[in-house]
């Protein structure tokens, strides 16, 4: 679970998170939604404690973020856009060094499968240099999963995968949460997150404009027929929201209706499709 | 390497003695403010995570090792590898036929060489530490900071695998020490352990200043670089002093070389350094042992065990660095001193036009403009830079015009011109990297760009050529006034070494363009790299000398003297700037050839 409340951060002096608070509980999947340089990348660091917060209370997988960073830290995984990787490393060693660091029993079995469902497998002793950037995201996905953490963190997870890796990628994100693990999902491709999402944030200038579940948001903006309909009012009361993109023909989702188990994934089938 | 990383495996495999997952420990879970709580991890990691980093830093060695090997075969980077393999052949060699047959040094002066050079090594990263406007974090790279910070570790784990990085290239820089200094000690062993712990230390010291001056306020920055700057002026004062009164009137240049080496010498004798040199004394001591006693053992000690002492103040450093930041942080936001998206775009008032950007644009012709424009960018980052490049310029400034301040040498003119010439080949370059060589991360952007190679060679070397000349003409201009040398010699050495400045930069981003590296670089390559260029400049300052007596001999020799002099300055002045173009040439086509997926390296 994540619970956070007033979180402000400040970068030298310049205010980037203004005081959010939101709560999301176990098997829980957040949609982190905003424009550019809304906080939402700042919010997830605080989150993960690669930065500090300068002021609020943050409480994630049972600990605080201040106080229980290293503990914090085993049950917790990150993915920032666009991954930095080890250059002198090949794609196996980084899973292996993710393995040994976090002791997990039998990391390079589970290795070995995680890399099979990202299709990695034939990159295992690739240089991390050679990959493209789809497959560093893959890499950095896979590592993310290896020791199975209860807080998962995708910062634009979506950007430079192919069809079949966003399919394979939202449909572990359903896996996970169904799991157990608290999901925050943060992208610009919303018909393509919005099957999986329980919940969403729509965050402006470094302020919530919006927190809360999915159907929720439906009612508040009767007028909005998609999410991006639904996001433009959020984050645009006063300005009529433009037509929707022809892709984006999928409707907010009817959570309720979902099917989360593993094999189901028909709505992430329809928002690529 | 292989066995090294074999190794490492083995040791990383072992079993963990009981050590149980840090998840299933986990007792308190309350949240709380940023404020209030202190942090409940503790400070160090247990030696399982300190293995699985060795495993990391023995496969990376390895990676690096075998691209090394690599590169050293392959045919793009023949030339280079000769140059190394001759370099150190030769190194070695001088080291065994001839430093060995020299006198040795007493062991009483190389001791107190070793402790006060490292001091004075130590204050000139201070300085240059206290005017740095980059935040240091331990120096980690982006993929380091990604997976080391993101992970379960303790600040301490990521200080101790950053110094473990550190320890190879201090080994390879013992190794070349240990080379020259073989002839002056007694027992070699001593001495590789000696010059290594110095090397580590001056290397841990300087992170934990730079993590102290992270966390420093603007107020205590500010002392410190009032402090740092002015022990560093009264040193060069010394030395001067120094200098003044080891070399009588008249002495030739190459006296006042060999006498400021000495001065340096007795400045390191001096007993302040002596006194601040105190974490190096058993390192010296130990250097210089000259017969096996109980208290060589305790030396060794003590020269090792410095070693936990100094990490220790580098961890509690990053810890209070770390405090201070965050104390820092939120007293401005409970003081209300920053800005939000909002106030920033209301103090933006529209479109907003450099004027003397546009004045200067309106004048310059079309064919140049996108050198201008690339120029004025490198422009702009110069202002971030402006202390660093103040200071590294002031002071060859200072050195150039210290024989107008002797009175008592001869030709002060000539001592003057070869000191800024000197200067603009060595020290120029690594104090002005606003060129090619801070944009590896950048090139596939400047690739991208509709600007001829020429225009881009052009743009990206015009800021540190033009801050090179500004140097030069100010301090041959006070020369000038000073010594009276005429209008041609005047016209003579401003032309040559402004063609100098430019020969320098297009060679050194030619260099780095076919043989690229990243900025914090270090290692074999890189340490080979540095003397190769060392000796690559000194002796093109040679052959310079040599030509350009030549041609003035054959000048005075071949003509009568009102035409000897104009044929003596315009050919010296026209040689000199086709060298320059030249070397833009050479550089334009290095840009040309420069392939951004064979010649980026790993980071």
């Amino acid at each position: 679970m994540i619970e956070v409340e007033g979180l402000r951060k400040l970068y030298d002096s310049y205010l980037a998170v203004d005081g959010i608070s939101f709560s999301i509980d176990a098997g829980q999947i957040c949609g982190l939604i905003g424009p550019n340089g809304a906080g939402k990348t700042t919010t997830m660091r605080c989150l993960s404690g690669l930065i500090s917060a300068t002021s609020g209370s943050l409480k994630v997988a049972d600990c605080c973020v201040q106080t229980n960073l290293k503990t914090l830290k085993t049950r917790l995984a990150y993915v920032p856009d666009d991954p930095p990787l080890f250059d002198d490393l090949s794609v196996g060693e980084h899973m292996e060094f993710i393995g040994r660091l976090y002791r997990v029993p039998d990391h390079h079995e589970k290795a070995i499968e995680l890399l099979r469902q990202f299709e990695l497998l034939d990159k295992y002793k690739a240089g991390a240099t050679t990959l493209s950037r789809g497959m560093r995201q893959k890499l950095a996905v896979c590592c993310a999963y290896l020791y199975s953490p209860s807080v998962i963190l995708l910062d634009e997870p979506l950007t430079g995968l192919d069809p079949p890796a966003i399919r394979t990628l939202l449909e572990s994100v359903r896996v996970r949460a169904a799991a157990g693990a608290t999901i925050i999902i943060s992208s610009h491709l919303l018909a393509m997150i919005a099957p999986i999402c329980t919940h969403l944030l729509v965050m402006q200038n470094g302020s919530t404009q919006y927190f809360g579940d999915t159907n929720t948001l439906r009612d508040q903006f009767p007028h909005a027929k998609t999410l991006e309909d639904a996001y433009f009012a959020a984050t645009h009361p006063d300005a009529s929201p433009p037509a929707s993109p022809p892709f984006s023909t999928s409707v907010l989702p009817q959570n309720e209706n979902q099917d989360h188990s593993p094999t189901s994934s028909h709505g992430v089938t329809e928002a690529i499709s | 390497m292989n066995l090294l990383a074999r190794w490492i495996h083995r040791l990383a495999e072992r079993p963990t003695d009981g050590e149980t997952r840090a998840s299933n420990g986990d007792s308190a879970s309350n949240g709380g403010s940023v404020e209030s709580q202190p942090s409940l991890d503790p400070e160090w990691d247990s030696l399982y995570i300190h293995r699985q980093l060795a495993w990391l830093a023995a496969r990376r060695i390895s990676f690096r090792a075998e691209r090394f090997l690599q590169r050293l075969r392959s045919p793009r980077r023949l030339l280079a590898t000769s140059l190394v393999l001759l370099f150190f052949s030769f190194y070695v060699m001088n080291g065994i036929f001839i430093l060995s047959a020299r006198a040795a040094t007493d062991p009483l002066h190389l001791r107190l060489w070793l402790s006060g050079g490292m001091v004075l090594y130590m204050l000139y990263h201070l300085v240059k530490c206290a005017w740095s406007n980059t935040r240091v974090d331990l120096e980690l790279s982006n993929a380091e900071t990604l997976w080391l910070g993101n992970s379960p570790l303790c600040r301490s784990s990521l200080a101790v695998y950053h110094v473990g990085n550190l320890v190879l290239p201090a080994a390879l820089k013992t190794m070349m020490l240990s080379i020259l200094l073989a002839r002056d000690v007694r027992y070699p062993l001593f001495l590789v352990i000696g010059t290594f712990t110095s090397l580590m230390l001056l290397e841990m010291i300087r992170l934990t200043f730079g993590r102290l001056v992270s966390g420093m306020s603007t107020k205590q920055r500010g002392w410190f670089r009032l402090i740092t700057t002015s022990t560093a002026v009264a040193l060069v004062i010394q030395l001067l002093a120094c200098v003044h009164s080891l070399t009588p009137s008249g002495s030739p240049m190459w006296l006042y070389v060999i006498n400021s080496i000495r001065g340096l010498g007795e400045i390191a004798s001096t007993p302040t350094i002596q006194v601040l040199s105190t974490p190096w004394i058993a390192s010296a001591y130990l250097t210089v042992t000259e017969s096996l006693q109980p208290l060589t053992v305790v030396q060794l000690l003590a020269a090792l065990g410095i070693f936990p002492l100094s990490l220790m103040l580098l961890v509690k450093a990053d810890r209070w660095s770390l405090r201070q930041e965050q104390k820092r942080e939120v007293s401005r936001l409970s003081e209300g001193q920053y800005e939000t998206r909002e106030s920033q775009s209301q103090s933006y008032s529209g479109l907003q036009v450099n004027r003397l950007r546009s004045a200067v644009e309106s004048c310059t012709p079309w064919i140049a403009r996108d050198a201008l424009n690339l120029a004025y960018r490198q422009a702009i980052s110069i202002r971030h830079y402006r202390y660093k490049i103040a200071l590294s310029l002031m002071l060859p400034t200072v050195l150039c015009l210290s024989p107008l301040f002797m009175g008592r040498i001869t030709e002060q003119w000539f001592y003057v011109v070869s000191g800024i010439a000197l200067c603009t080949i060595l020290l120029a370059p690594p104090a002005l990297r606003i060129d090619f060589r801070r944009d590896l991360k950048r090139m596939v952007l400047l690739r991208s760009l509709p600007v001829k190679p020429l225009s881009m060679v052009v743009g990206q070397l015009a800021l540190p050529i033009l801050i090179t000349w500004t140097f030069q003409l100010a301090t041959v201009t006070i020369a000038a006034l000073l010594t009276h040398p005429g209008w041609d010699q005047f016209i003579l050495w401003t032309g040559v070494l402004f063609a100098l400045a430019v020969v320098t930069f297009a060679a050194e981003n030619a260099l780095f363009l076919a043989y690229p590296h990243h900025q914090h670089n270090e290692g074999i390559a890189m340490m080979m790299r540095t003397k190769l260029t060392f000796l690559g400049k000194g002796t093109v300052i040679v052959i310079t000398l040599f030509l350009l007596v030549l041609w003035a001999t054959l000048c005075r020799n071949l003509l009568p003297e009102p035409y000897a002099s104009v044929c003596y300055i315009s050919g010296s002045i026209t040689a000199t700037w086709t060298a320059a173009f030249l070397g833009l040439a050479t550089a334009t086509l290095c840009w040309r050839r420069f392939d951004i997926a064979m010649d980026t390296p790993p980071e």
